[in-house]
């Protein structure tokens, strides 16, 4: 931050490429999504024109049509509650144990550190491959929470190290006075340490909350009733031939409204977003 | 570039405010539907109980609207008889759920076939041939469903009917005839005619169709070049035979009859272009695409067309699987209700909702007198136009002849041809094949 | 006192102690035990073959080119991320307007499912009607077929991958940037360097423990790459461009081979071991957390 209190007109130079490349780099990254809007309302006859642009009028009635048809709404309905459900487990269970982590014997925290660091190599389709059989037996399947379980499962070696480390800078005086006080363990935590890392909780509840919105790989082999499929499977049923709408501009207004909740909190909190990973990369 | 993003912003916004208003629209509309639904459900239970009390059990692997559909269907017969109706959703872990289920013999009352009512699911389902509906069935139905000895265990209220699409306007443009298309060195003269009149001949992109829903032409009908149906049947085939149907696509891959990107294309691709009028044809592609293709090209001129023979004098051939098919277990506790639901299913009325929903053919000769859906349409105008054929009808190629499980392998097999069609290139497809096979059938 | 506050931090971290055992721990187990059955993942009877599956795996070409490909993405992106992501970290670093704004844009696709980012990407990459051959006809220049063989769609996979997703990388060493102290770089500067000796013998040096952590972690989630195979190229042509979490899925799903799937899962897990254990030795000697 400091850096930018420098005044730009220290340098003399007139840099004209840099707005050239600033153009060309915004036009590079949006372009995808311009497509995908230009795609979403083109006529469904005009098949050979240019994907470029439109050649004919545009049809935002698609959206109209996506928005009544129930499929998107419960893919919205059903990703919230598995996002929801994610970020809970993950951040209540990994802050508790990056608490113990940090407060407990250092002795068990490198081995624990070790087991963990291996386990984040572990590749998601392994947990697919050796829990599959084991979630149809039990009726798991199509089961939202299962699926925030197993989803929680697979952040919390990561998350609670990021907790043990901010824990480690919050004194052990706070937590000794609370306990004088007579609070508990559990109220020493969730009362006095927890809400002191309130940044951080909100920033790794949304990088976990993206995560699991975007979730690809469990939730299509988990999530085989099409009333508990979440919006990514709902875009990918648009577009697939079975069963989809065998019409291009559906499947794209359906896939354009589906990341638009994505969007529309990442642009409202992309600032905090960026700063946090900014922050956690050089504290983590 | 902040005014880019404001702008940006605001655009989004304002979906999102669209979006926000659909969503309420949205949750007071499926409020009164289930209203509308509840309603003569309660006027259903005072007027007629037949089947008060009784719960049946159905397992399904709709998904989308035909789900709703179904749903709906299954609240319209509650409504009427006063039972409860269970649906059990296995959605694409169908197989493997049922296969589960009938290892412990706890099936459901009623369960959709999905294409394995003899094959697989013969001995634990009930022998349907007294049921009136058995008695309707079309010539097109009865060589998928009947069992050798006449038995029928399935009410198959459609089926998937597979053949090639004819894009018309090409044709003539070209020159070709494509009625008086008998055997596939015949197709192959006018796929070389429409090529040199600038077009591509053959839309289609690799997938197990291509490779599996014509093979009868070349290895199993009547007076095809090979005649193996016997060996595949009791599993002793050694897949030599297959040459026949490889050297066909090797022929029309080494001429240049597909798109130079025909291995990546997706269907919508090929769909796409075949409506734009690009490609004549489409090889192993079901009636309902017809309608895809008129809603992307109103204006052009499509039809179906049966697989042309292996060489002349054979059996050119539609095929076509169960589509909506439903069986009744044998051992239910339930099968007065479950036949009852089962002749609701095959009314007319209830059959042509599902079909709305499905897009598959009718095949129950009252309800295609009836039926102006587009799969039925299209079917008709077939049999219409190549009447002087001698075309049969049958089950879909791997349901009648491959044990289950080498669908997979079939595409697989597809895109290892299309990547290399050299005659080595063959022989890999074969060996492929071959393992897959062996391995299939001592797994089942 | 400390004994039993410690058996107390202990009952803290149980939660997820079981749930890490449970749903990490045990899969891998149980696919371990899996890859000695042949079994299709339903039926009841499992056939226990012992190192079968393992050897099967080893004369099998698609899971030659899957892993093939697998190394490929992994070090492929991990290289093209880092030094677009170093690149763009330099050009947003500078001070001009609207570099918020850049930056948020150039981040923006790594916030997006992986899996629609690719269905977008297709209609760029077709070779009929696609939109980079349209851009090259404006040139008169023939189109191009990408998708044609199968390393080359694995190159367009592991290129469009890095450019959508080198947003996170350039975040990493922005922040390496904004915590090298000024001090040194004005010395340096007042010595006379010119801007690019000084990016090159100063800052890039400087720089060492973000690429640490950005290698790392590009490595690590580059060798799960499956979302956007998936919807990009399919694993096409021929399964060219597969990546083996994609093969083990197909092996599982499409094929019923539930054994052999997990056979190759475990050849996986041995290769990222493989890879993974000199660069946390490594790591370790160097001291820098990630």
């Amino acid at each position: 931050m400091k850096n930018t209190e420098f005044k730009p007109k220290k340098h003399k130079k007139v840099r004209w490429w840099i707005p050239v490349i600033c153009i060309v780099i915004f036009f590079m990254y949006i372009w995808p999504f311009y497509e995908l809007i230009i795609m979403s309302i083109k006529d469904i006859t005009d098949i050979s024109s240019s994907k470029m642009w439109l050649s004919q009028g545009a049809h935002w009635e698609n959206y109209l049509a996506v928005i009544k048809k129930s499929d998107i709404w419960i893919g919205f309905k059903n990703s919230i509650i598995y996002t929801g459900a994610t970020i809970f487990l993950e951040i209540t269970f990994a802050s508790m144990a990056g608490y113990s982590l940090s407060r407990g014997s250092k002795k068990t925290t490198r081995t624990v550190r070790a087991v963990q660091m291996a386990l984040l190599m572990v590749p998601g389709i392994i947990t697919l491959v050796g829990t599959y059989s084991l979630m149809v037996n039990l009726g798991l399947t199509n089961s939202l929470l299962a699926l925030a379980f197993l989803t929680a499962a697979g952040g919390i070696p990561g998350c609670s190290f990021i907790y043990m480390n901010f824990i480690n800078s919050i004194p052990r005086q706070l937590d000794e006075a609370a306990r004088i006080d007579g609070a508990g363990l559990f109220t020493t935590f969730f009362r006095v340490i927890l809400p002191q890392l309130t940044p951080l909780t909100v920033t790794r509840a949304i990088m976990i909350g993206i995560g699991a919105w975007n979730n690809y790989l469990l939730p299509l082999y988990l999530l085989n009733d099409s009333r508990k499929r979440t919006i990514i499977l709902v875009i990918r049923s648009a577009f697939s031939i079975n069963g989809g709408d065998r019409d291009i501009a559906m499947a794209c207004a359906t896939c354009t409204i589906g990341i638009l909740p994505v969007i529309v909190v990442y642009l409202l909190l992309q600032k905090k977003i960026i700063a946090s990973q900014i922050g956690s990369s050089v504290k983590g | 570039m902040k005014k880019f993003l404001v702008c940006l912003l605001s655009v989004i916004m304002v979906f999102s405010l669209v979006a926000c208003g659909g969503e309420e629209q949205n949750g007071s509309g499926s409020a009164q539907q289930t209203q509308e639904g509840g309603k003569p459900a309660q006027q259903g239970g005072a007027t007629g109980n037949e089947l008060a009390g009784v719960q049946l059990e159905v397992a399904v692997n709709y998904t989308g609207d035909s789900l709703t559909a179904f749903q709906q269907i299954c609240s319209n017969f509650e409504s009427k008889y006063g039972a409860t109706i269970v649906i059990d959703n296995y959605g694409s872990d169908y197989s493997s759920t049922m296969i589960n289920r009938m290892a412990a013999n706890n099936l459901p009352d009623v369960f959709v076939t999905a294409g394995w009512s003899l094959r697989r699911y013969k001995s634990v389902s009930l022998d349907l041939s007294d049921q009136e509906y058995c008695k309707d069935y079309d010539e097109s139905a009865l060589g998928v469903i009947q069992d050798d000895d006449g038995k029928i265990y399935v009410n198959m209220i459609s089926n998937g009917v597979n053949g090639n699409v004819v894009n018309l306007a090409v044709c003539e443009a070209a020159g070709v005839d494509p009625f008086a298309i008998t055997t596939w060195d015949e197709f192959l003269d006018a796929c070389a005619k429409i090529k040199a009149a600038g077009f591509t001949p053959i839309a289609s992109n690799p997938d197990a169709g291509l490779t599996a829903n014509l093979a009868g032409t070349f290895l199993t009908y009547e007076g095809e070049v090979a005649d193996v149906g016997e060996q595949l049947k009791n599993g002793t085939w050694d897949w030599a035979e297959y040459i026949y149907l490889l050297k066909f696509y090797q022929k029309a891959l080494m001429s240049e009859y597909f798109f130079k990107d025909a291995r990546s294309i997706n269907t919508n691709d090929m769909y796409e272009r075949m409506a734009a009028g690009q490609a004549a044809f489409i090889i192993s592609e079901n009636t309902a695409s017809i309608a895809t293709l008129y809603s992307l090209n109103p204006k052009g001129n499509f039809t179906f067309a049966p697989f042309p023979a292996s060489k002349a004098g054979g059996e050119e051939a539609v095929v076509s699987g169960e589509g909506d098919a439903f069986s009744i277990w044998k051992d239910s506790g339930n099968i007065e209700a479950a036949k009852i639901f089962l002749n609701f299913l095959a009314t007319p009325e209830i059959t042509l909702k599902l079909l709305d929903a499905t897009s598959r053919v009718s095949c129950q000769k009252t309800v295609m007198a009836i039926d102006e859906t587009p799969g039925t349409k299209a079917l008709a105008a077939m049999k219409e136009k190549y009447a002087g054929h001698n075309i049969g009808y049958h089950n879909v190629w791997d349901r009648e002849y491959l044990p289950s499980g080498m669908w997979a392998y079939m595409g697989t097999a597809a895109n290892k041809l299309f990547a290399d069609y050299t005659d080595s290139g063959l022989n890999k497809v074969i060996e492929f094949l071959k393992d897959g096979y062996d391995n299939v059938y001592t797994g089942e | 006192m400390q004994k039993k506050l410690d058996r107390k931090y202990f009952l803290f971290m149980l939660p997820a102690i079981l749930m890490v055992v449970g749903l990490r721990f045990f899969p891998i187990g149980n696919a371990f035990r899996m890859a000695f059955f042949n079994w299709n993942g339903y039926s009841p009877n499992m056939k226990f073959i012992g190192f079968d599956n393992f050897k099967k795996a080893l004369s099998d070409e698609y899971f030659w080119i899957a892993l093939r490909n697998t190394l490929i993405y992994a070090f492929g992106i991990t290289i093209v991320k880092n030094v677009l992501g170093l690149a763009l970290a330099f050009f947003v670093d500078q001070k001009f307007h609207g570099r918020a704004a850049i930056r948020a844009t150039i981040y923006l696709p790594v916030m997006i499912s992986g899996f629609i980012m690719g269905q977008i990407m297709y209609y760029f990459y077709q070779y009929d009607g696609g939109i980079l051959n349209e851009i090259l006809s404006w040139f008169n220049i023939e189109p191009v077929y990408w998708m044609k063989t199968g390393l080359s769609s694995t190159f367009v996979v592991l290129l469009t991958t890095s450019f959508l997703h080198c947003g996170s990388t350039m975040l990493l060493y922005l922040a390496g940037l904004q915590n090298i102290p000024h001090e040194l770089l004005e010395s340096a500067r007042l010595d006379g360097a010119s801007s690019w000796k000084e990016k090159l013998h100063i800052t890039i040096p400087l720089l060492q423990p973000s690429m640490i952590t950005s290698v790392v972690l590009n490595l690590i989630a580059s060798f799960k790459i499956y979302d956007i195979i998936s919807s990009l190229s399919k694993g096409g042509p021929d399964g060219g461009s597969t990546s083996l979490t994609l093969y083990i899925s197909q092996q599982y799903f499409n094929y019923n081979k539930a054994g052999y799937a997990a056979g190759i899962a475990m050849w996986f897990f041995f290769v990222i071991i493989i890879i993974s254990v000199p660069i946390n030795k490594w790591l370790s000697s160097k001291k820098v957390e990630y």
